[in-house]
């Protein structure tokens, strides 16, 4: 991850603000609803206090009570909370709607973005992280845009609405009351100050608990055969004693700041009743202007204890969302600049490398100088001990990763002179490492082709040697694989890999180890299948077999991430060298 | 979820009990308040009296203090207890599924019971966390409220109780028509995750396939569905906060209007009618915070649910209530017409199957991809169970025995190595515990793993990350082979897992095994006819069925799928071997 200098708050919102920038209307609606409820709110406890003074009043004069007073009092404030009613309503609508609008179209920017990105970006990334930016970050910023943006604004205008009232009512009485104020803020600060602390060590705590948990699930099958269960349990027994005290403690402590915000409150009740009690009886406030200065002390008692916790879950959405933008900021893939193009129908396979270069990282150059020249229909067996860099070979034909010098060419065609989309229209390619979605097995093999037939991706499974297996599966063909599934072998996954590029049917075949996890008598079956399917095509093979390598047109022989020697099998034997070498030593068993 | 959480809470008895009196003493205090607010005006500002204004507000001081220390108390123990509860679950969910067969873990599978002990867990955590202390103190203190307005006036109160129970009847109606759509709402985006993770991990197969377009158009659809559906459930509660404010309110202007007639009847006196004004307040809180507390539960009653699911599986394999006991195992091991198929599948994976693996002697298994190899080695260990049929180990059913005394005896090498991070020795004592350092280094040497772990900077001791990522496959198996070796257990299998090394390595492997084992069983699942050629016994798989049994040249001679393994192997080369 390509560090980059920490966004404040503002930069953070600004990059967001245009997520959102055709909807500027609504969202300025949703701010002026906000604030137009909370003061509708705010306004009503000035007609109770109309009410309870005329009652009082009447009480005290022995006069009968003014009922059409009252009665209009009353009328306003049912108007008055209606009207609040609704725009909250209206509110709380649009800002559901105006958050998940952003969020899907931040998912969109990502899944954008990850189509564009170089792969050596996300081979080199650690995959959990990146994958819970994507998800966890895009929840944890949904959450707090929905929830505790609004909350902040209407709080805001609640606090401000009804400290400026309070002052309205009695300045002497406010006065007194807003010496409690600050003490509420100062003790929220000290708690949370620790609690982020202890908070913090719970996650780390958290973290261990879930790495040892995943750890053992996905060793599942080794816990249960070498009975490792109690020294797994053990282990967990162990952080999960941990984790307890972190959590007891960072819930204590957090839990502190309910009551202590709730004496403070008290404190703040108690000075406007002694206060305001003695004031009525010095004859300079009213018994209504009491009621409704409780009132106010009631509602602004709520806001001022979750103001600073919103604040607190805005900065984890502020958080989320700049690791999400940190994301999106990465350098894409050089956009393509199609100078030529291939007719993808008429492709014969001559592929050609002209003195590449090519490292991974430019200190370390593994292709030095490479030249090699494959002929249509010719079988190219690329040979080498493992970790030799053998799919490195692949990275450079697909373009996965751009070399540092030379050329390589398709068709005589510079491959950086074509579309990505349409150089790779030409490969077909059974990876390493299979990849299978989450879908119906189906869906999987059909994924080569674009509008594939239920027949044709039967007529591909009979041709790889699936059919059989899928047959025993509860569904067939439609059994759902990938995901969570996982009873299929790697060899059955392999063949489906195989199936989906036998649907593809392409010009130039890449097959890498496609067979390795096959066994021998299924192996011989999908050679004859390939060997169907390569007729006329130019294939590069990485091969362990030594009938391949010995029937290969040419062979790559690679070691330490370089192409050493290329030629048949005759050539580099009579060459005497790295390959004639291992293939003594191999065979002279 | 209610279920789940009493089944937990009711370990914590005695601290819940103190969080309710605490709880309860808190309540109280918060409600005495009032009362003396009203002796404030009643007896302090009608009477002119500031006398009586400042002793009842030392009264009410007091109070608040004792409140507050309720508060702490009751904080104390109510964060004991979620404490207590969200490491308990997760250390339950945690052994039940260390207790799963292999079926009943594929039933679920590991991504999703992984979410469901740390995500799920997280999930119910928050509600317990917030609902505690809020759902005792609610009732609490709106009960409380109800009667001291009760006290206060009649009439008044029955017309609060009437908004309760129409405010309550909101909140049944709204929670039943929204949990569905949350639920909705969850499974779309767990949708979206996992297309996600589908770009992250294939993104080579993506983009060799060229499928970009298609990829961008499906996540397009999940993604806008994942909007609708969260934008449905919560237009269905948007509704519910201001309505539950408005009724409160409406709620008061009544209060406010046959209070005044009351007082105009001398019913009530002012402050009495300021008293219970509070009370509706107070009351008024604890709804709205019954509100907040409602829209979490949803997302956390399905958590609830999928947690549960995991806590009250059945588990498909049990141990014997009277377990047979294997005295000094000789290793003799016997199929006896064994089937095996998944429940529902159209076809079997194995069907009668029987064969025996004489003491002391090295079987090989050979057969095609899908032929049922990998699952006779499973249905041995037992991690699946036979449909039908019986394996015995030394004459006694394996149902027969506990699961922990068969597999003691069982040294096993998987076709998938899977390491656990840590150190290499820690990884080759995991089949036994008490292994010397000579011992470890000896296995390592037999599976030829000590060319690549000693160079290391601290040889056996040193670190390797989870799953073995910084290791070569052939590596990972090297060290998978050895951490069965340790074990030195009277049977052994190997699960195919010779063909991930290259051709010198795997004799190499092969013939140290052969010299330190030879007076122990041995089973062998392999691809190559020269790593089997030479066992004492070979077992031929096809489709699920024992298609032949018998020594290498028996075999060659009358076995016809051996031959046509045999001719496949030989088409490759004479000497079949690989570089």
């Amino acid at each position: 991850m390509k560090k980059t200098r920490k966004l404040t708050f503002k930069e953070v919102l600004m990059q967001l603000e245009k997520y959102l920038r055709n909807e500027r209307h609504l969202l300025i609606m949703v701010g002026f609803s906000l604030v137009m409820s909370t003061i509708f709110t705010i306004l009503a406890p000035i007609y109770t206090k109309n009410i309870t003074n005329s009652l009082a009043d009447s009480v005290a004069q022995g006069a009968d009570v003014n009922f059409p007073f009252i009665g209009r009092q009353i009328i306003i404030l049912v108007v008055l909370y209606f009207l609040s009613a609704g725009f909250t309503f209206y509110a709380t609508r649009k800002t559901s709607f105006l958050s998940q609008l952003m969020i899907k179209r931040l998912r969109e920017d990502i899944q954008d973005k990850l189509n564009r990105l170089p792969l050596n970006y996300l081979d080199s990334c650690e995959r959990g992280d990146l994958l819970s930016r994507v998800t966890n970050d895009c929840s944890t910023l949904s959450g707090a845009l929905e929830g505790n943006a609004t909350q902040i604004l209407v709080q805001g205008t609640t606090i401000i609405g009804i400290i400026v009232m309070m002052f309205v009512l009695s300045v002497k009485l406010s006065l007194i009351f807003l010496v409690v104020l600050p003490l509420s803020f100062l003790i929220l600060q000290m708690i949370t100050k620790k609690t982020q602390v202890l908070f913090r060590r719970q996650q780390r705590e958290l973290g261990d608990l879930n790495g040892l948990i995943e750890e053992v699930y996905s060793g599942h099958l080794i816990v249960k055969s070498f009975n490792y269960e109690e020294e797994a349990s053990d282990r967990f027994e162990d952080i999960n004693k941990r984790f307890f005290t972190s959590y007891l403690r960072s819930r204590f402590f957090s839990g502190l700041t309910t009551p202590l915000m709730k004496l403070v409150n008290n404190l703040g009740y108690i000075a406007i009743c002694v206060a305001g009690g003695i004031f009525v009886v010095k004859g300079s406030f009213t018994i209504g202007g009491i009621q409704a200065f409780l009132i106010y002390a009631n509602d602004i008692a709520s806001p001022i204890a979750s103001i600073s916790n919103n604040f607190n879950n805005i900065q984890a959405g502020a958080a989320a969302a700049e690791r999400i933008l940190d994301f999106l900021k990465n350098d894409e893939e050089l956009p393509d600049h199609p100078i030529q193009e291939l007719d993808s129908s008429n492709i014969e396979g001559n592929i050609e490398f002209a003195h590449v270069e090519f490292g991974y990282v430019p200190e370390r150059m593994l292709f030095h100088d490479v030249s090699l020249k494959a002929s249509p229909g010719q079988v190219m067996a690329v040979v080498g001990p493992s970790g030799a860099g053998k799919t490195t070979l692949v990275n450079l034909l697909m373009r996965f990763y751009e070399i540092n010098s030379g050329v390589i060419s398709l068709e005589n065609k510079n491959i950086q002179e074509l579309s990505r989309n349409n150089l790779r229209s030409a490969f077909g390619m059974v990876l390493q490492d299979t990849w299978l979605f989450d879908g119906t097995i189906a869906e999987n093999i059909a994924y080569g082709k674009t509008g594939a037939s239920r027949e044709d991706v039967i007529r591909a499974a009979k041709k790889a040697q699936c059919h059989d297996f899928i047959k025993k599966l509860p569904l067939g063909y439609d059994t759902i694989i990938g995901g969570d599934f996982t009873s299929l072998s790697e060899g059955e996954c392999q063949l489906l890999a195989i199936a989906r590029t036998i649907i593809a049917d392409p010009a130039v075949l890449i097959l890498d180890e496609a067979t390795s996890s096959v066994d021998t008598r299924t192996e011989l079956l999908i050679t004859k299948a390939m060997e169907e399917m390569m007729k006329g095509k130019t294939t590069f093979i990485i091969a362990h077999r030594l009938f391949t390598i010995k029937n290969a047109d040419q062979i790559i022989f690679m070691m330490d991430g370089d192409i050493k020697e290329v030629g048949s099998h005759d050539e580099l034997m009579a060459q005497d060298g790295l390959y004639a070498n291992l293939y003594l030593s191999a065979s002279d068993h | 979820m209610i279920n789940l959480l009493m089944r937990y809470l009711k370990d914590y008895r005695r601290q819940m009990i103190f969080v309710f009196v605490f709880v309860l003493s808190q309540a109280a205090c918060q409600l005495y308040l009032p009362v003396m607010m009203g002796n404030i005006v009643q007896n302090g500002v009608a009477e002119g009296n500031t006398q009586v204004i400042l002793s009842s507000g030392m009264h009410m001081l007091m109070v608040s203090v004792a409140a507050a220390v309720c508060m702490v108390a009751s904080s104390y123990f109510s964060a004991y207890v979620t404490a207590s509860f969200t490491s308990r679950i997760r250390a339950d969910v945690f052994d039940k599924v260390k207790d799963f067969s292999q079926s009943d873990f594929n039933s679920f599978g590991a991504a999703t019971l992984l979410t469901r002990s740390t995500t799920d867990a997280t999930q119910m955590q928050i509600v317990v966390i917030n609902g505690l202390r809020s759902l005792l103190l609610i009732p609490i203190t709106g009960v409380g409220a109800l009667i001291m307005a009760f006290r206060q006036n009649v009439l008044l109160t029955f017309i609060l109780l009437t908004a309760f129970l129409v405010t309550s009847i909101v909140i049944a109606m709204t929670t039943r028509r929204s949990m569905p759509l949350f639920q909705e709402m969850q499974k779309k985006v767990d949708r979206i995750n996992l297309l996600m993770k589908e770009k992250l991990t294939g993104v080579r197969a993506i983009r060799a396939f060229n499928r970009q377009a298609y990829e961008t158009d499906k996540f397009e659809t999940a993604n806008q569905e994942g909007m609708d559906a969260a934008v449905k459930a919560s237009y269905a509660v948007a509704f519910f906060s201001p309505l539950m404010q408005l009724m409160m309110n409406i709620t008061m202007v009544v209060i406010y209007w046959l209070g005044s007639v009351e007082v105009q009847q001398k019913i009530v006196d002012i402050s009495d009618l300021m008293v219970f004004i509070q009370y509706v307040l107070m009351f008024m809180s604890s709804l709205s915070l019954v509100s907040v507390l409602l829209m979490a539960y949803p997302k956390a009653e399905v958590s609830a649910a999928r947690v549960k699911a995991v806590l009250d599986a059945p588990l498909s394999i049990t141990d014997p209530q009277n377990p047979r006991t294997l005295g000094d195992v000789k290793g003799k091991v016997e199929f006896r017409n064994v089937d095996f198929g998944y429940a529902g599948a159209e076809k079997k994976v194995l069907s009668g199957i029987s064969f025996v693996a004489e003491a002391g002697r090295t079987t090989a298994i050979v057969g095609a991809t899908g032929s049922g190899k990998t699952t006779l080695i499973n249905l041995l260990l037992r991690l699946y169970e036979v449909t039908n049929g019986q394996i015995l180990v030394d004459d006694v059913n394996i149902k027969e025995l506990e699961q922990k005394r068969l597999r003691e005896n069982i040294g096993y090498a998987p076709q998938e190595s899977v390491l656990f991070g840590g150190k290499i020795s820690d990884n080759m004592r995991v089949g036994k515990k008490e292994a010397t350092d000579a011992e470890i280094e000896e296995a390592l040497s037999m599976a030829q793993a000590m060319e690549f772990v000693a160079p290391r900077q601290d040889g056996v001791e040193s670190v390797i990350t989870q799953g073995g990522k910084d290791l070569s496959g052939g590596q990972r198996q090297r060290l998978s082979i050895a951490r069965a070796l340790v074990k030195k257990a009277p049977i052994t299998l190997f699960d195919d897992c010779f063909s991930a090394l290259d051709f010198k390595t795997d004799a190499m492997v092969r013939k140290n095994i052969n010299q330190a084992f030879a007076n122990k069983t041995m089973i062998i699942v392999a691809q190559r006819i020269s790593t089997v050629k030479d066992a004492d016994k070979i077992i031929v798989l096809d489709n699920g069925l024992l298609v032949g049994q018998g020594r290498h040249e028996e075999l060659a001679e009358t076995c016809a799928v051996y031959q046509e393994i045999l001719k496949s192997q030989a088409y490759a080369d004479s000497k079949e071997e690989s570089l």
